[in-house]
């Protein structure tokens, strides 16, 4: 470039640099603009508001994780309900394809409303397997901040792995292809998964390094770790770590904190644990079929394994054995997804998590606490909760009354339809208090005034709320709420000094519990 | 077997028979090193002999249960820089009584061969015995507890 013509560059440059600050920042498309195609569904759901959600999320050329899921829900019980998000067709595309990470952004937060629907926290377990876990990574930008709780990782290749990259693992998808998985761009999943050291960049096609996790995320990575037994005659000769699952090397399995931007995740971001799960492959079993899919003569085999392995060095023999070893030890690649102990791993921290958040004191229109006025007579059978009957008719009259031993809250249900039609704070908790305005026992009338203004407020201060008492029913869109007024002189009602002196409860419009009806 | 079986076990063989191909054809890099440097001990010969004798057979079981890793070594096929449990010669000489059975010995397509053994005393079992030929001597693999 001459000088005449640097010079007239610099002030083009100049004006650039100029006007660039200027220009807007393009807003990043939201979750729902990047998911290509239908926007996942949930599948089920038991989900209340004292159950962890679980999210399963699998890996490259996966399938949907019901088998974890189902040990998952089988290992822990109510404490969870598991949710398992499939990218099936599209899983030998990239984690940040347009059909994986912003459609698991918007699956998750589908989960976490649909446990705030159900009065839980909405906080969200995230278990991701293989590439399933760099998914995540790029699904959180969309993904509102402090919904996801605590990911754990299994066997995911942080740093890539060796059969990553554009020599082998494009030729299994191709063949996948012909099982009905979508074909995948240039930069497939498997490509894209090539080994990359401490914040190198991907390969070039291949986009950004998937971002740290925020703050306030717990990361638990786990890696399988299978070790080489050779026996003879029942002896165990040696052993051989290969430091791998099979497919992804421990070291890669255990790589979050030096695997984005800069090698290094920055201060101030989610907090790391790191879980190994060691298990044995036998070498006879080991070496037919590491001998039969390599086709290598066996005793060079031995020699050639043998040698590599004390080298460190990923040489094909040795990533025969590994990639034979996945198929037989319990924590390989593949089987670590059923494995009882590699799945122990994922429910101790679950068990460590605290319990989702409930207030069970809270009072709405529609319910206290996790029970609603959409429950039914079954529903409350399932959890415990048994037909006490009413005083006169007993267990067959038209409107009963539920309640469970040593429970506060009792529940009148109309018989026929088994719907419940009020609940009542049958042992007289003070702690309750009500989600709009917060008002609770001492409360003033003015407050609950101020608080439920623009609601039909029913005051019956007449000595006419049940038992010579006297009580305020507040009705709401969906329900209505009954509070208990302490005796006082007129005076104090009308100026709203009088205190509120109990909950009763809530109940469907004309069934509000008072003093002397209990919402039947 | 499925199709689905089919083209999944043809991949498998495909993609480590890719592996190995792209590995040992790259000009540079960890892996081509690695491979270079395993040459410097070079594996032994692999031509196959002849079917086990019955000496031979019983020279084997002698090494093996001798209680000496030297002999040891000389029964099976093992990388000489491999170091060895140092209480596996003694626990193999605590088998009282080793015997190949000859008349179920086979040479298999890839050149390895598969016999069975009848031990007694601490490891009192039926085996199932892999060996493979290292310069011209039939050698113990690996052994398997016979179903």
């Amino acid at each position: 470039m001459t000088t005449r013509m640097r010079k007239p560059m610099a002030y083009v440059l100049a004006l650039l640099l100029a006007v660039l600050p200027a220009v807007p920042a393009r807003a990043q498309p939201t979750a729902e603009e990047s998911c290509a195609g239908t926007p996942p569904t949930l599948e089920h759901t038991d989900l209340s508001a004292s159950r962890r959600p679980v999210v399963l999320v699998h890996g490259w050329a996966g399938e949907r994780m019901t088998e974890t899921a189902t040990i998952l829900q089988e290992k822990l019980g109510s404490r969870v309900s598991t949710f398992t998000f499939d990218y099936g067709p599209w899983s030998l595309h990239w984690a940040s394809n347009e059909h994986i990470a912003p459609c698991l952004a918007i699956y998750i937060t589908k989960v976490a409303k649909a446990h705030k629907d159900v009065r839980g926290d909405g906080k969200v377990v995230v278990v991701a397997h293989s590439m399933g876990g760099l998914a995540l990574r790029y699904a959180m930008s969309w993904i509102p901040a402090g919904t996801v709780l605590e990911v754990i990782t299994l066997g995911t290749p942080h740093l890539g792995s060796p059969w990553g990259g554009p020599d082998v693992a494009p030729l299994y998808e191709k063949a996948l292809t012909l099982l009905g998985k979508e074909k995948p761009p240039d930069a497939s999943g498997g490509h894209c998964l090539a080994w990359h050291e401490k914040g190198a960049p991907l390969l070039g096609d291949c986009g950004p390094l998937p971002p740290y996790l925020p703050a306030g995320v717990t990361v638990t990575q786990v890696a399988g770790d299978i070790t080489v037994d050779r026996s003879l005659f029942g002896f165990t000769m040696y052993s051989l770590p290969l430091s791998t699952d099979g497919i992804v090397p421990v070291t890669s399995a255990h790589g979050y904190a030096t695997s984005g931007d800069g090698g290094a995740s920055p201060p101030g971001r989610a907090t790391v644990r790191s879980r190994t799960q060691p298990c044995r492959a036998d070498f006879a079993k080991l070496h037919e079929t590491a001998a039969l899919a390599t086709f290598a003569p066996t005793v060079a085999f031995d020699y050639l394994t043998m040698q590599d392995l004390q080298r460190g060095s990923q040489t094909p023999t040795v990533m025969g054995l590994a990639f034979a070893a996945m198929f037989i030890a319990s924590c390989g690649h593949k089987k670590q997804l059923a494995d009882p102990k590699t799945t122990d791993q994922i429910v101790e921290v679950i068990k460590a998590m605290p319990p989702p958040f409930i207030d069970t004191s809270e009072v709405r229109f529609d319910g206290i606490g996790e029970f609603t006025l959409a429950l039914t007579a079954t529903d409350l059978r399932a959890r415990g909760y048994v037909n006490k009957g009413n005083q006169y008719q007993g267990q067959n009259a038209a409107c009963v009354r539920y309640a469970r031993e040593g429970q506060p809250l009792g529940f009148s249900v109309e018989s026929a339809s088994g719907r419940v039609l009020a609940i009542s704070n049958s042992a007289g908790v003070k702690a309750l208090h009500t989600q709009v305005g917060n008002i609770r026992v001492n409360s003033t009338l003015s407050e609950l005034r101020t608080a439920f203004a623009g609601h039909q407020i029913e005051e019956h201060l007449d000595h006419d709320f049940g038992q010579g008492s006297n009580g305020v029913i507040v009705n709401g869109p969906n329900g209505a709420i009954a509070f208990s007024l302490a005796d006082a002189p007129s005076a104090d009602y009308v100026s709203g000094r009088a205190a509120i002196t109990y909950l009763n409860g809530v109940g469907l419009r004309g069934h509000a519990p008072t003093s002397a009806e209990d919402g039947c | 077997m499925t199709r689905r079986t089919l083209v999944v076990t043809f991949t498998v063989v495909l993609v480590v028979i890719g592996a190995a191909v792209v590995f040992l054809l790259r000009g540079s890099g960890e892996v081509t090193d690695a491979a270079t440097s395993s040459s410097t001990t070079a594996p032994p010969s692999t031509s196959v002999p002849p079917p086990l004798t019955k000496e031979q057979a019983t020279a084997i079981a002698a090494n093996l249960t001798s209680g000496s890793e030297e002999r040891l070594r000389q029964a099976i096929a093992i990388s000489p820089q491999q170091a060895l449990d140092p209480a596996v010669a003694g626990q193999l000489a605590s088998i009282s009584s080793m015997e190949f059975d000859i008349a179920t010995f086979r040479v298999e397509g890839d050149g390895t061969a598969r016999m069975t053994a009848r031990t007694n005393g601490s490891a009192a079992a039926v085996w199932t015995v892999a060996l493979v030929a290292v310069d011209g001597q039939w050698r113990i693999s690996w052994t398997e507890a016979a179903p």
